[in-house]
């Protein structure tokens, strides 16, 4: 039995012991507690991601930090909800996943964010330094594997350049054109020590993205504006990515300059406006593309002319002169000839060119337009089963254009894009670049993440739907009352309308058996509604917006509706099927 | 040290080139063969095409040849600066595949920087494939600069290792040719000589043929480096002419 004395004096020593640590630990902080603080200084709110091995002292630090941490199912999920977070925010979107299998299940999500410019950062568990190169217990090469579709990446390598890193991919990620950077943390720099200092400034000799245009170019692009007969404004996603919704208005009234959108540059245009002309490309409507065709003055604003909006190149606008606006100089006389490209931030760029413009009105141009949209609306036939687009239009209506809608890909997002009037920037979300099927719910998940207050709608077919349908749990696991609309036809409808129109009716591997949506809704905790008459339709969405749980809504459609207007792949824009 | 993939750059361009790197001089206006003249003088770019500028760029404008697109495909020397990170290569080399990038020759090195790397690279395609080629490098984060040497007076080097079969009835006839290419012997076997040479690949190429009669059993070359001439910088100060003096 010790005495008293000795008691006093062991607990002394042991108070001093711990002291010491605790000022020793002021000093020094874990690679992983560096990485976390880092984050949250750099602003970053809510991490999505999923756990495992060597991301564990990543977790670890996770939990006595304030940043909102959101568990998804699916490492998949985590970075598509990155991305919808991102997207309806603007801030970077950040998703965490551990070392080989993790890691490689964030590719798709990361290739995704790529394609349509998202800023992203990806954090990676690896193994340790020591075991890098031995094909030890879920390695991947995970840098190398990503290398084609990031922005940067860094594999960390030493515990103290951890802050420096942080602030340089999300420097990255965030500025010039926005795009995914990763950032891979092998285990022993993520529990080794160092001391934090935040990183204060960067050091990236070679990355000096252009803001401001040539004041030449843009005189020159001033000078074509003003000497057009017929000018069409053909606005991407770059608009929305850079904030220049208002300025592009501007341009368009005071040019009386239609305006025909991408699919990433919808809502960038309010769709309501009367200079509107929707989509162009592929489904676009039929006026944006006879505009298109017509127009001897095109003015490119944030947008990389895809094939999906060209066509054959070769006939692609054969009258117009092209001026493209673009932050990314690589953009400029890739995919069409150029003769006037202005590099810079298109709302930077949009503001220079409008000191130097005057209000111009061709009324003969303009009553033509006019008369392409009465002719050749965008139409279906209303007659019989439920209707996809009419489910489109009826959203529209009930949420008077103004939720925010996430899509997967396929026929369902192209009805969207067509019958879904967007007024403003930010307001669609969908894999616009990569065409990721799955993207749809998780986006959905990261949008009501990053807007608590806003509706949030995930249209949705039924072959995409259960790529990620296991985020459902992550809605319900989180309050996130996103609502689900799927357009059941039991098919992988776009395929299946290719095959129809392509392939002769032969309908290989298109044909869907799905699950009961209503029971595994109900099964998840989430709210399922069926929905197979017209007449069901209104009140299953209202039903759907006034639910505080997150909503499934089946809706069974024309099995054999197709998406028209279409321009077939290579073809000429003034030349559409239906 | 020098990392060159030439064997690498090569696979990248089927059918593009030539088998035989030599066929491509028979093109040449004038062409007559080699001879001890041209050889040598190839080195001397100012005196074998005096008045027309450097004479490898001469070379190489001579040698004309149209893609699918129209366009004149031609040889570039691009000098790339880059952070000396791990990586890097990858990043680049990865970036010259999936765009479908021709490289010829990739060679990379230090500079007086530790931290930064320059990078040679040839690369062949017309005027657009180019401009697409400079763009996409400059997205790179660790892209420092790029400068396409070949819109200026410029010097260029290679260096080659050959080991070739020397019985003794040959060697005075090999050394000979040693001589006449200012190569030298870095290594004598019983039956073979190893030679280094450096030049333009010009030379290197037409050394090569003068020596594939005896026996050639190993080569090993390194890409191409290549440096502007410095008179762009000198020119305000002095008159003085820079000439290569190799």
């Amino acid at each position: 039995m010790q005495s008293d004395v000795t008691k006093k004096v062991l607990r002394s020593q042991k108070g001093k012991v711990s002291k010491r640590k605790k000022e020793a630990d002021q000093a020094l902080l874990s690679g992983a507690e560096i990485l976390i603080r880092s984050l949250e200084d750099e602003g970053v709110e809510t991490i999505f991601g999923y756990p495992g091995g060597q991301a564990l002292p990543i977790y670890d630090a996770l939990y006595d930090s304030k940043i909102n941490h959101i568990l998804c199912r699916h490492e998949q999920g985590a970075a598509h909800a990155a991305d919808g977070y991102a997207r309806a925010t603007g801030k970077p979107g950040v998703c965490l996943a551990t070392s080989g299998p993790g890691a490689t299940n964030l590719v798709t999500g990361i290739a995704t964010a790529f394609m349509d410019s998202v800023p992203m950062v990806a954090i990676t568990g690896q193994v340790p330094l020591s075991l890098l190169g031995r094909d030890s217990f879920q390695e991947a090469d995970i840098t190398g594997i990503t290398l084609p579709i990031t922005k940067h990446s860094y594999l960390v390598r030493d515990t103290s350049e951890l802050a420096q890193t942080v602030k340089e991919a999300i420097y990255i990620a965030t500025t010039g054109r926005p795009g995914p950077v990763l950032i891979d943390v092998p285990r022993d720099v993520s529990s080794g020590q160092a001391e934090y200092r935040r990183a204060d400034k960067m050091n990236l000799p070679g990355y000096r993205p252009v803001l401001d245009a040539d004041p030449a170019q843009v005189e020159e692009a001033a000078r074509a504006i003003m000497k057009s007969e017929r000018p069409v404004i053909y606005a991407g996603g770059g608009v929305v990515i850079s904030g220049a919704h208002e300025e592009l208005l501007q341009l368009a009234e005071l040019l009386m300059a239609p305006v025909c959108n991408t699919l990433t540059g919808l809502g960038g245009f309010p769709g309501n406006h009367p200079l509107s002309l929707g989509m162009l490309g592929m489904h676009g409507t039929k006026y944006a593309n006879y505009a298109v065709s017509e127009c001897d003055l095109l003015i490119a604003v944030g947008a990389r002319f895809d094939d999906r909006v060209t066509g054959d190149v070769e006939t692609f606008a054969p009258e117009a002169r092209i001026i493209h606006i673009d932050i990314d100089p690589a953009e400029i006389g890739k995919n069409v000839r150029v003769d006037i490209p202005v590099v810079g931030d298109v709302k930077r760029v949009l503001r220079q060119l409008l000191k130097s413009l005057q209000p111009r009105l061709n009324e003969a141009w303009r009553d033509k337009i006019m008369a392409w949209k009465k002719e050749y609306p965008l139409n279906y036939c209303e007659k019989g089963c439920l209707k996809p687009q009419a489910i489109i239009r009826e959203i529209c209506r009930q949420t008077e254009g103004k939720a925010r809608i996430t899509t997967e890909v396929g026929q369902h997002q192209m009805w969207t894009a067509q019958y879904y009037t967007f007024t403003r920037p930010r307001s669609f979300i969908t894999s616009g670049g990569l065409g990721t099927m799955g993207f749809g719910l998780p986006a959905a998940i990261g949008v009501q993440v990053g807007c608590p207050d806003e509706l949030v709608f995930d249209i949705a077919g039924d072959g995409s739907i259960q790529m990620n349908i296991q985020e459902l749990c992550t809605a319900v696991n989180y309050d996130l009352p996103v609502n689900v609309a799927i357009l059941n036809n039991g098919y992988l409808g776009m395929v299946r309308q290719w095959q129809e129109l392509f392939y002769n009716r032969r309908y290989s591997q298109s044909e869907l058996l799905n699950p009961d949506f209503v029971k595994l809704a109900e099964a998840y905790g989430a709210e399922g509604i069926r929905v197979t008459r017209p007449s069901e339709l209104a009140p299953a969405i209202e039903q759907a917006i006034n639910s505080s749980k997150p909503v499934m809504l089946d809706f069974i459609v024309d099995r054999e509706e197709n998406v028209l207007p279409m321009v077939p792949p290579g073809g000429t824009l003034n030349k559409m099927l239906g | 040290m020098l990392i060159c993939l030439p064997v690498l750059a090569a696979s990248f361009c089927p059918g593009l080139k030539s088998n035989r790197p030599l066929d491509r001089y028979h093109k040449l206006e004038g062409f007559t063969g080699f001879n001890n003249e041209n050889m040598c003088e190839a080195d001397i770019p100012g005196k074998a095409w005096a008045g027309a500028g450097p004479g490898v760029r001469c070379l190489e404008l001579r040698f004309l040849r149209h893609n699918l697109r129209g366009g004149v495909m031609m040889k570039h020397t691009l000098s790339v600066l880059v952070e000396n990170n791990p990586g890097v290569l990858a990043r680049v080399a990865g970036l010259f595949s999936r765009r479908g990038f021709n490289i010829d020759s990739l060679a990379v090195g230090r500079t007086e920087n530790p931290r930064v790397s320059r990078m040679t690279i040839v690369v062949e395609g017309d005027d657009f494939t180019l401009e697409q080629v400079n763009k996409q490098l400059h997205k790179l984060v660790d892209v420092i600069k790029i400068s396409d040497l070949t819109k200026d007076a410029y010097v260029d080097r290679e260096l080659v290792m050959i080991k070739v079969f020397a019985e003794p009835s040959s060697r005075a006839e090999i050394m000979q040719l040693v001589d006449i290419f200012r190569a030298r012997i870095v290594d004598v076997g019983p039956k073979t000589l190893t030679i280094e040479v450096t030049g333009n690949s010009g030379k290197i190429d037409a050394f090569e043929l003068s020596l594939r009669p005896f026996g050639i059993k190993e080569l090993v070359r390194t890409g191409k480096i290549a440096m502007l001439r410095g008179y762009k910088n000198s020119i305000k100060g002095n008159n003085h002419k820079e000439e290569d003096v190799s």
